[in-house]
């Protein structure tokens, strides 16, 4: 009776080491490739907070990435670096991948991992600006490469004007920061960030430039490399998964340090939280709303191409794996 | 610890546990419960959100008031579900907030393409408005699906991890309750049957004749009283035992002295036989040479030695026949009573015809037995029964039946003749003893004493049933398997 008792010992005994090996096995076993060196190039404002944050707390480690990160004004630039190779990975709005694809250019989506309302259109009060109707023979900055050409454009149309009603001034953020303040446009289209820097800010009135239309944040890669990098891929966009769960679950750090990252002000971050959605997808409206922004570019003449059936700019695979139920593209 | 306390202790602690197994079951199927409710949910808002997708589509194209009223209708049904949903982390939450912030701004667009439709009737003209306005929505409705796709996705996770839990509680449960009875059997069991091993030796060895050993008794469960009620009982027999042995001693030493005895008379009337026969031959001679010689006296006196002679050599005769009486053939061999029975009718039919007598017989079977020894003892007990005989001519009825239940045969010789007093009945069978006088029944008082020693020696019995004036029936049994009293003497 004693043997059976000592074998039953011995058997409970092997299967927890087993488990245990097992366990180790599995944990370990991610870390044992060898790390592979990338550069991501992102934005520099909230919109780039999971990137930030799979860095700080190590996701990107876990998954063998040694992730460098490149700063961008525009998710324009951000494609360009993409294109010209200077960036493996690159955030940018669904407007820049609208242009990218009409121009055919060998870029693919992975994943939308925000989408944001932020864009604003802020003008000088004194000017005579209380509504946007007054916008009428106004100079309108707008960095026109980026999605607050279209924003501008949209707001204009719902509040009966068109872009032929105003003069729209074109420049970069900086360029634009400088004309206003030195009072050679009344009025400016960007991100919270920029309108900040507006001088004097007690003379600023600000309008939502979405009209509850939210942009996508997406991240790209280049097409030709997709084939030879799938299992990168779904490691970048498995960080990037813990990097947006560790939002969710720590709301209040996760602030504190896409702040702390950027060096931006807590008040700032505070400001852009609500008109920011964290989260990877790859949902319908994304394909809807790029159709509505490129018909809408070769109304104004843009770009001239046909326009091309989005889902083909689409690499669903690699956030199907990490995230299938949040993948609702119709392919 | 007593045995019936400890399987109470058991059924106490396994009910508890059982009852604790339930409430955990019961939990997790509330859970289950509780998540197949949220799917449910999501489900539906999900459908509806899809409709919604459809519908605005629908109203854009065609501005028809029953497509705004089913919108409407949906948007509230949608809102309804919402607030029922119950988030379990921030990031179903999150999901949540999403989608009621995707609903508001999906009605926030409708309220605003109603107010343009209102004031712009002729809007399908304006394709470029339709495509914007198309996009809008669709963001809204869309990101709304995704969001409570994610959402169903979640709470499915949930329900899947739930059912996993349940599976793996149920798994759980069942290892422990099995674990919990291995141990309990193993302990208790492992103490009832040592307990049980102790037991066994007792018994054992008291079978094997060793009553001093006692079961070793500790605790104070069923097992320590049984042992110590045991261990009373051994020192009990211990007592009975020892007068047992005595017993058995003085037997064994009184069949020592009747076997030193058989040898003895065996001895002395072997050496007898010659001086006595001298004596008798010389005083026939003497009695043949001087009678009528002598005065009256001395022939009276010559005569009574020759008669004394003459009863000597018969009486050491037969102490020679009773002495060998006890010696039989070894093994036993197959005997036919009938054979038997015949050969003492031959042996004794001048007797039986110069007396009349009329023998009878039944069936009498082949028996395991000394073939000489019981031709013998048949011989002396149907001599007796003519020899003792009534006024009557003799009638002697000879018998046998079979005695299962002993697992032996009885025999009996039943005559008719003067029977026998009750009081004279213990003397029957003893050597030399005669019952009445020798000179109306001549003998040496030796016949049913061989009788008796040829039946015992075949492992039998010998007893008689008489009536005074009536006749006696002499009953002697032998076993079907005789042992007997191998050449005891």
């Amino acid at each position: 009776m004693a043997l059976h008792f000592d074998a039953i010992i011995r058997i409970f005994s092997a299967a927890a080491l087993l488990a245990v090996l097992g366990a180790c096995n599995g944990a370990c076993s991610q870390n044992n490739s060898k790390a592979v060196s990338i550069r991501v190039g992102i934005l520099k404002d909230i919109t780039a907070g999971p990137e930030l944050i799979a860095a700080a707390q190590g996701y990107f480690t876990a998954a063998g990435l040694n992730v460098t990160f490149e700063h961008y004004e525009t998710g324009s630039q951000a494609s360009e670096a993409l294109i010209a190779g200077k960036v493996d990975i690159a955030g940018m709005a669904e407007f820049i991948m609208v242009r990218n694809a009409l121009r055919n250019e060998p870029v693919s989506i992975i994943a939308s991992d925000s989408k944001y309302e932020g864009v604003l259109l802020a003008a000088r009060k004194s000017s005579g600006i209380d509504n946007v109707t007054r916008l009428k023979g106004q100079r309108v900055g707008v960095n026109m490469a980026t999605e607050n050409y279209f924003y501008l454009s949209r707001l204009l149309e719902r509040n009966n004007l068109s872009l032929e009603d105003i003069t729209t001034v074109n420049g970069t953020h900086s360029q634009l920061i400088e004309l206003y303040n030195r009072g050679e446009i009344n009025a400016v289209v960007f991100t919270r960030l920029y309108v900040d820097q507006l001088m004097p800010q007690s003379d600023i009135l600000t309008w939502a430039a979405h009209g509850n239309q939210s942009g996508y944040r997406l991240v790209a890669v280049r097409s030709d490399r997709i084939a030879a990098n799938q299992e990168l891929i779904k490691r970048y966009l498995g960080a990037i998964y813990a990097a947006e769960n560790y939002i969710f679950n720590r709301q209040a750090d996760a602030k504190l340090l896409i702040a702390k990252e950027h060096g931006f002000d807590p008040g700032y971050i505070e400001s852009e939280w609500p008109l920011t959605r964290f989260g990877l997808s790859l949902d319908m409206a994304l394909i809807a709303i790029m159709n509505d922004q490129a018909h809408w570019m070769n109304e104004k003449s843009m770009e001239a191409a046909p326009i091309p059936d989005f889902a083909m700019f689409f690499y669903v695979d690699g956030l199907r794996a990490v995230k299938p139920e949040a993948v609702t593209i119709i392919r | 610890m007593r045995v019936r306390t400890r399987y109470y202790i058991s059924t106490l602690i396994g009910t508890l546990m059982v009852i604790v197994a339930v409430g955990i079951v019961i939990y997790w199927n509330d859970q289950a419960m509780h998540v197949q409710e949220q799917l449910h949910l999501t489900e539906n808002i999900q459908q509806d959100a899809q409709e919604i997708a459809y519908l605005s589509n629908a109203y854009l194209l065609f501005q028809f008031p029953t497509q705004l009223e089913l919108l409407q209708s949906k948007t509230a049904a949608i809102s309804d579900n919402l607030s029922s949903v119950k988030a379990d982390s921030p990031y179903e939450q999150n999901l949540i907030d999403n989608a009621i912030s995707n609903q508001e701004k999906f009605l926030a667009i409708l309220a605003e393409i109603q107010s343009y439709v209102a004031a712009n009737p002729s809007v399908e003209n304006n394709l470029a408005y339709i495509r914007n306005s198309w996009s809008r929505m669709q963001g809204q409705s869309q990101a709304m699906v995704t969001d409570i796709i994610q959402l169903h996705f979640s709470v499915h996770r949930k329900s899947d991890e739930i059912r996993q839990i349940n599976n793996n509680v149920m798994l759980a449960l069942f290892l422990f309750f099995g674990i919990l009875i291995m141990i309990n059997a193993f302990f208790i069991n492992r103490r009832i049957l040592r307990s049980i091993a102790n037991l066994k030796k007792g018994p054992e060895a008291v079978g094997s004749g060793n009553l001093d050993y006692i079961i070793p008794v500790t605790g104070k469960d069923e097992f320590t009283e049984l042992g110590r009620e045991f261990n009373k009982m051994t020192e009990n027999l211990k007592s009975v035992t020892v007068s047992t042995a005595e017993l058995h001693a003085a037997n064994q030493k009184l069949a020592e002295a009747d076997r030193q005895l058989s040898m003895f008379a065996n001895a002395a009337s072997h050496d007898l036989r010659e001086p006595l026969r001298m004596v008798a031959s010389f005083s026939q001679l003497l009695e043949k040479k001087y009678k009528g010689k002598l005065d009256e006296d001395a022939d009276k006196y010559i005569n009574l030695i020759v008669g004394n002679a003459e009863r000597m050599q018969s009486l050491i005769d037969d102490l020679l026949a009773y002495s060998r009486s006890g010696f039989h053939v070894e093994p036993f061999e197959e005997v036919s009573m009938e054979t038997v029975f015949r050969e003492v009718c031959e042996r004794l039919k001048d007797e039986i015809a110069g007396t009349g007598t009329i023998i009878t017989h039944d069936f009498l079977p082949i028996i395991r037995a000394d073939a000489v020894l019981m031709l013998r003892a048949l011989q002396h007990l149907l001599d007796n029964s003519i020899k003792f005989r009534s006024k009557e001519p003799p009638r002697i009825h000879v018998s046998a039946r079979e005695d299962e239940r002993n697992l032996e045969w009885v025999f009996s010789v039943k005559d008719n003749g003067i029977g026998i007093e009750p009081k004279q009945l213990p003397h029957l069978f003893v050597l030399f003893k005669q019952l009445y006088p020798r000179e109306k029944y001549p003998g040496t008082g030796t016949g049913l004493a061989i009788v008796k020693k040829i039946i015992e020696s075949h492992g039998g019995r010998v007893y008689v049933e008489s009536e005074p004036g009536k006749g006696s029936t002499f009953f002697f049994t032998v076993p079907f398997k005789p042992g007997g009293k191998a050449n005891a003497g």
